[in-house]
């Protein structure tokens, strides 16, 4: 999916907006404060506002050209809009809420059954309550699926996290990602906890003040210095997905690896006891830069057992601390003082170990084991949970 | 016992009570959607035109009736020129008169019932491919109900009772026109028909309270639908 805004200037009474960038992602993240035309942005795109100049492309099909005097009907773009407050139709049951596109769908290519929503979503048990029976993460679930239903060729979703405790949004997340890797429907996702946002994807667009200020891979953003206010410690995190390898029962802990020669020790994870993972299935874990230590040398009188050898590979210095980036087999951002860079003589290229609690990472979520793996064991082999 | 006159007077008056309910209805469902929901220029006019017959006389209600759409009045005229058609006088000037004195009623209770209705509903709707027919009937119009039902019973119940406007625009002639109120007010002039004014009076009242406590229980039902 590419999309791109082209130039688009935008006015709602006294509040102005320009939007000018483009994303490729399958997962773009928008990030930005309260009320910096995140929604706004949205609303453009879906067709429910028309900007008052620029252009807007989706797979480089024209949506908006100002110029050109072309504006897409919205119900003719099928862009998916799932809203921050839900806005599940009240008189209807969920059932009904499901499928209330069913009579303006008229392409038939690449449908998404709604069997198969119902059982990704677990809904099913609540198909025939009234949306005012439901919780929270319930409400968000189904408003999800009732835009997926609408057959979207993009998916919108504005703050689907703001009405959900810290579990839930735990839930949510692995949703998103289930749904993204099983319809390979791109999405688009508003929030402004940059930490939810990056356990879904790198690729984001920041808006401030009602403009795009940056855009692309997070990382990159970082790097160049454009936003480094991003990188503040309770914001940022690290992703990344590896591989599950086994589990000691008796340690309680789980192996994991990035690669052959990377290899994680994690503990303490309830999710991962109930999950139907074998030895290959992809784990995405995340990791605060503030929670990884730096040692020159492997340090064998220690207690923390991950000890990631990498690289130095940028050292950050801005006036909200310090970051260095290590190349690990994967970029790892650590948050460490100006003094210890100092104290180390920490340099670019440097050989250093990352030191890492087993019990400091979080498990974001747990991928479907791959059609690859299902081939191997089989297709009517049964997968346990590891513990019940 | 009810006469059989008493009953053809009852018959009558249900029957225009329901005709003209049942064009007031729509008429109402659309002009409350557009009050609510749009801004046009014009709008207090036209809403301040609806309500006349609210805060006017009856009387006056009947007299513009007549005025307008009498035999010799503006509209009533050419009809009357073009169609051979007479609107006053007759069953169908009470019918008329019932929908303007109505009209009012059913446009209000029904109007406050679609401003409860968030704006962002029309959105979701549409975002999911609904035009806005779709979106009227499929979200708008079930989302109202209650209020809709509401003001239908009640421009029912304001039919039933009328009398200025049925008066002076479409008279008192027996088995023609005469409603329940009109009969009462007939009756009320002759001694020795005080029981038939009796008798009409609580069949009045019976079918008055019966609307509107169906009427009271769809407004509590309005905001319980909407949570």
């Amino acid at each position: 999916m590419i999309l791109q805004f082209e130039k688009v200037k935008h006015q709602l009474g006294d509040n102005h907006f320009y939007y000018d960038f483009q994303t490729d992602s399958s997962i773009t993240g928008i990030f930005g404060p309260s009320g910096a035309g995140k929604t706004t942005l949205f609303n453009l795109l879906s067709g429910l506002d028309t900007p008052q100049k620029g252009k807007i492309k989706l797979n480089f099909e024209p949506l908006v050209d100002i110029e050109q005097n072309l504006i897409k009907q919205a119900k003719k773009r099928s862009v998916g809009y799932v809203f921050q407050e839900n806005y599940l139709f009240p008189h209807l049951s969920v059932k009904k809420n499901l499928l209330f596109s069913k009579p303006y769908i008229k392409h038939k290519n690449k449908y998404i059954p709604f069997d198969e929503i119902v059982n990704l979503l677990e809904i099913e048990s609540i198909l025939n309550k009234k949306p005012r029976l439901l919780s929270g993460g319930e409400r968000q679930r189904v408003a999800i699926g009732r835009a997926l239903l609408s057959q979207p060729r993009l998916l919108l979703l504005d703050e689907p996290f703001s009405n959900v405790d810290c579990s839930k949004r735990r839930q949510i997340i692995s949703y998103l990602l289930r749904i993204n890797n099983y319809f390979k429907i791109p999405m688009i996702i508003i929030s402004h906890h940059l930490e939810d946002i990056l356990k879904l994807t790198h690729k984001i667009v920041v808006i401030e003040n009602g403009c795009s200020v940056a855009s692309g891979n997070i990382l990159n953003i970082i790097k160049n210095n454009e936003k480094p206010e991003l990188i503040k410690s309770k914001k940022f995190q690290n992703t990344f997905n590896v591989n599950f390898d086994s589990y000691n029962e008796l340690k309680n802990s789980y192996t994991v690896n990035f690669n052959q020669d990377t290899v994680l020790n994690i503990t303490n994870h309830s999710k991962l006891l109930n999950e139907f993972i074998i030895k290959g299935s992809k784990i995405q874990l995340s990791l605060r830069p503030i929670d990884i230590a730096l040692s020159l040398e492997k340090n064998e009188a220690i207690s923390i057992q991950n000890q990631l050898k990498g690289t130095v590979k940028q050292i950050i210095k801005n006036k909200e601390g310090a970051f260095c980036i290590i190349d690990c087999g994967f970029d790892l951002f650590v948050e460490i003082s100006q003094e210890i860079i100092t104290n180390l003589y920490l340099h670019e290229k440097q050989e250093v170990y990352c030191l890492i609690k087993a019990h400091d990472f979080d498990v974001v979520h747990v991928f479907e084991y791959s059609e690859t793996l299902k081939n191997e064991i089989g297709q009517n082999e049964v997968l346990e949970p590891i513990k019940s | 016992m009810l006469s059989s006159e008493e009953i053809s007077v009852i018959l009558l008056t249900i029957k225009a009570a329901l005709i003209s309910t049942f064009i007031t209805v729509p008429i109402a469902i659309w002009l409350g959607w557009l009050l609510a929901k749009k801004n046009f220029f014009g709008k207090l006019i036209i809403e301040g035109l609806i309500n006349i017959p609210l805060v006017a006389p009856p009387i006056v209600t009947g007299y513009l009736l007549l005025i307008i759409l009498g035999k010799n009045g503006i509209i009533g005229g050419f009809i009357h020129d073009l169609f051979g058609i007479n609107l006053a006088f007759n069953f169908t000037a009470v019918v008329i008169a019932s929908i303007i004195v109505s009209l009012p009623l059913a446009v209000r209770n029904i109007k406050s019932s679609f401003e409860l209705i968030d704006p962002n509903y029309e959105k979701a709707s549409s975002s999911l491919g609904a035009s806005r027919l779709g979106t009227f009937f499929r979200i708008y119009v079930p989302m109202a109900l209650p209020g809709i039902i509401s003001g239908t019973v009640l421009a029912f119940a304001r039919s039933l009772g009328e009398f200025g406007a049925t008066i002076s625009f479409a008279g008192n002639i027996a088995g023609k026109t005469q409603t329940i109120a009109l009969s009462v007010y007939s009756n009320m002039q002759i001694p020795g028909k005080e029981s038939v004014v009796t008798r009409l009076v609580i069949i009045s009242i019976l079918i008055s309270l019966i609307a509107i406590i169906f009427s009271e229980y769809f407004n509590k039902k309005k905001n319980y639908l909407l949570r």
